[in-house]
């Protein structure tokens, strides 16, 4: 135990002390997931603009890092993003032509599902009115 | 020229009522008037810990409600002329009661007492709204364990939400044994996190179990809580005490004694 003890790095206060300020940096921002969700997809938004990425492997996370120029630790905002291909201007056009295909795709599909069930309805007062005579 | 003290922590079991209890006699030794108000609705307690529970008659729900005057629920110490307890209903829930009839209260109490000391509920819910809601300044009880600081930290930033402008901290239950081999956080470590005024650190004792069991706060006796007890007293009276030396716990017979071991 002793030798053990010796070649510790860090005491369990030490590392108690650590947690903490980490710990308390997530409380004190007080982001609830809802905000962190909301930071999450403006930042997609903002980023798929110009590029092609993982919105389900996106990652954003509050935490601490050594700051650069003064000495000591500041919170930090740090996201992970991996982008699946840069985009070009021409690929942007050219997706937002699909998606606007896509769109009128499922309108006039819903609105034969309307035909559709109108006529059942008709079909079915029909029938119901061949009993009653 | 009266103040109304809050004594909250956020987690429970690190000594709000022993502290409220503590410090409620000392400024009584000290020669101010004092009334202690346990609003621990449902869980009270303050009431044996000054063992003042046999001569309960009215509570704190009574008085607010208007089922007695507040001077019929008043109890008095009998060893200390100037101190009473205002008890708690055991029965009934937090929400028996509102900030603003605690508010009227407290208001109330003012005009007779030198001290009024409001022993808070664990929690951030309505009965810490209650308590918090007529204080003039607070006392936040933590212990150095994570869990209890982490919380202490929430209540520093609800009670600066509710204009509370006026913080301080006691450490309470600190094994200097453990400080000084590294397995617990220090005073200095806990005031560095937290970033409020320190107002007192407390070892954690045994003498505290000893005077728990008998209903006698132990302020102002030998023991070294007692002492440090003592001093917050004072600090809350404006006086400038020096922080105990808690590694002066036991005497040199003591210690040689423990390094055997």
């Amino acid at each position: 135990m002793g030798i053990l003890e010796l070649f510790k790095k860090k005491s369990s206060g030490d590392v108690a002390k650590d947690r903490l300020k980490l710990l308390l940096v997530t409380d004190r921002a007080n982001c609830s997931p809802e905000i962190m969700e909301q930071i999450k997809n403006d930042i997609i938004k903002v980023i798929q603009k110009y590029m092609d990425i993982d919105c389900e492997g996106l990652e954003i996370n509050l935490t601490q890092t050594e700051s650069e120029g003064k000495n000591g630790v500041v919170p930090a905002l740090i996201a992970n993003i991996p982008i699946k291909e840069v985009k070009h201007n021409d690929a942007k056009t050219e997706e937002k032509k699909s998606e606007e295909k896509k769109a009128d795709d499922k309108a006039s599909k819903e609105k034969s599902d309307d035909k559709n069930s109108k006529e059942k309805e008709s079909k079915d007062s029909k029938s119901k009115g061949n009993k009653g005579k | 020229m009266s103040e109304v003290i809050v004594v909250t922590s956020g987690k429970g079991g690190v000594g709000k009522t022993t502290t409220t209890a503590n410090i409620g006699t000392g400024l009584a030794m000290l020669g101010k008037k004092v009334a202690l108000i346990d609003t621990d609705i449902g869980l009270r307690n303050l009431d044996v810990v000054m063992g003042l529970e046999n001569r309960i008659v009215y509570n704190l729900v009574d008085v607010v409600k208007g089922n007695c005057r507040t001077e019929q629920a008043l109890i008095k110490h009998k060893k200390y002329p100037n101190l009473f307890l205002l008890p708690c209903a055991q029965a009934g829930d937090k929400d028996s009661v509102s900030p603003e009839e605690m508010k009227k209260l407290t208001d109330e109490l003012r005009e007779s007492f030198d001290y009024i000391i409001l022993d808070c509920p664990a929690g951030i819910e309505q009965g810490f709204k209650n308590a918090i809601a007529g204080a003039d300044r607070a006392l936040v009880v933590t212990m150095p364990e994570i869990s209890a600081v982490r919380d202490a930290d929430r209540i520093i930033g609800l009670l600066e939400a509710n204009d509370k402008k006026r913080a301080d901290l006691i450490v309470n239950r600190i094994r200097m044994d453990m400080v000084n081999r590294g397995d617990m956080l220090s005073v200095d470590d806990v005031v560095e996190i937290l970033a409020i005024d320190l107002i007192g650190a407390i070892p954690d004792d045994e003498d505290i179990v000893i005077s728990t069991n008998k209903g006698d706060p132990l302020v102002g006796g030998e023991s070294i809580s007692g002492q440090a007890y003592m001093n917050i007293c004072k600090r809350i009276m404006g006086e400038e005490v020096p922080l105990l030396d808690l590694n002066k716990k036991k005497s040199i017979f003591g210690r040689i004694f423990s390094k055997k071991k």
